[in-house]
């Protein structure tokens, strides 16, 4: 092994950016002292572990510094998004309230808006907790993250059909803070990568807000059956039907049948209706099922 | 070339800088120079009593780019060693001020212990 290799390798007690910056300069420099000094002296080498030993410690303590101090800055602007969303969490909560409390709505949607305030106020608390960096230190912070993490599970449990917001907002935006919690002093890349998450679902939640709307019906979707049904039995439902749908409100509904397949026509809106089985149909693009008898 | 000049602070307020650092101000007081250049230099005036090694002269050089004190002045190869090409370093202005004001203060230091009789009035 050549004394230049040696010194490479002392050279990683060096940072990387300082590395990149200095190395080869570094390298040219310890060339110069081998050719006007006899590097196989133990003096000549006392004196290079030295160099390194008095300088790397204080540049890599110089370099944490700096991470840190960016790391912080980061954390701050991801808190101050999280105070930002849980607000907008729950005006979004209310919002699907007010637009379900205009039909006939059931105990276990209740529940699931109720837990969905509860889960934003605790990302708000969160948030918080993070910019006041209280003498617990993030332990608060960690704490209302993991309840909300359970709230938004139990309400997504109760209420499968959230909109995509509520999904980033809910999961996304916790598990990406409580990673960054977890390793906040050390600028690994996991924590580097959760800020990063932070960020991605801070600025797409607001799109995807702006798309969602109250009861979002996306994920309904892929558990809507569309079972055929004869002619006949096409047939037997065609009529006027008075029908409560759990987010329209009661209406009176015309069914008939378009082209093989029937259709309802409520309130001058036509939705195609999709059959579930046992007499029940779903309107296209409408969460709850109704029965027609 | 951009360097980061922290407008407004007196050169006084760098007072009182490191020994290392003085002597890499002072080294470059002369013109711009390489790294190897600078420590020759600065073992040269010292009389070999500071030798910097290229960890403390790079860690002392960042500093002083991120201070203003010294810029870049690209990279050449040195005409009498004739190699790889070197980056130079030379001092900028508020660099120069500051290390003019250092030596006047270093100096009055000296002159103070001269009229103390601690030391006489020529160097040994």
């Amino acid at each position: 092994m050549s004394a230049e290799h040696i010194y490479r390798l002392l050279l990683r007690a060096y940072p990387p950016d300082f590395r990149a910056e200095y190395g080869r300069e570094m390298v040219l420099i310890f060339r110069d002292q081998c050719q006007e000094n006899d590097a196989r002296t133990i003096g000549f080498w006392a004196a290079v572990v030295w160099d390194v030993a008095r300088s790397a410690p204080a540049l890599r303590a110089a370099a944490w510094r700096e991470s840190t101090r960016t790391m912080e800055v980061i954390m701050k602007l991801a808190a101050i998004l999280t105070v930002l969303l849980g607000v907008l969490g729950i005006a979004g909560a209310v919002v699907e309230w007010v637009a379900g409390s205009k039909g006939a709505i059931d105990g276990r949607y209740v529940l699931a808006v109720v837990l969905g305030v509860f889960a934003s106020a605790l990302l708000l608390g969160a948030g918080v907790a993070i910019l006041l960096q209280t003498r617990w230190g993030r332990q608060p912070a960690r704490l209302a993250l993991f309840a909300s993490l359970v709230s938004m599970a139990a309400a997504r449990l109760l209420f499968p059909w959230m909109s995509i917001f509520s999904h980033l907002v809910g999961f996304g935006l916790p598990v990406a803070l409580l990673i960054a919690l977890y390793w906040p002093r050390k600028p690994s890349t996991l924590g580097a990568a959760s800020i990063v998450l932070v960020l991605v679902f801070g600025l797409s939640a607001p799109a995807a807000a702006a798309q969602a709307k109250p009861g979002d019906t996306r994920r309904a979707a892929a558990t809507v059956k569309d079972l055929p049904l004869t002619a006949a039995q096409r047939q037997s439902f065609v009529g006027s039907y008075s029908v409560t749908l759990p987010l329209g409100g009661g209406s009176v509904v015309r069914i008939f049948e378009e082209n093989g397949v029937l259709k309802a026509l409520s309130e001058a809106e036509t939705r195609r209706l999709l059959y579930q089985g046992d007499g029940v149909f779903r309107p296209d693009g409408v969460m709850e099922g109704v029965r027609i008898q | 070339m951009v360097t980061k000049r922290r407008a407004g602070r007196p050169p006084e307020a760098y007072l009182p800088l490191p020994p290392a650092t003085f002597h890499i101000l002072l080294a470059l007081a002369d013109g711009e120079l390489h790294g190897y250049a600078i420590m020759k230099g600065v073992a040269a005036r010292s009389e070999g009593s500071v030798r910097l090694g290229p960890g403390t002269l790079y860690g002392s050089l960042k500093r002083l780019l991120k201070a203003g004190l010294v810029e870049e002045g690209g990279e050449r190869a040195d005409p009498e060693r004739g190699d790889e090409r070197r980056r130079y370093y030379r001092l900028t202005q508020l660099g120069l001020s500051v290390v003019r004001a250092e030596a006047r203060r270093l100096d009055a230091m000296v002159r103070a212990a001269r009229r103390k009789k601690l030391i006489g009035e020529r160097p040994a």
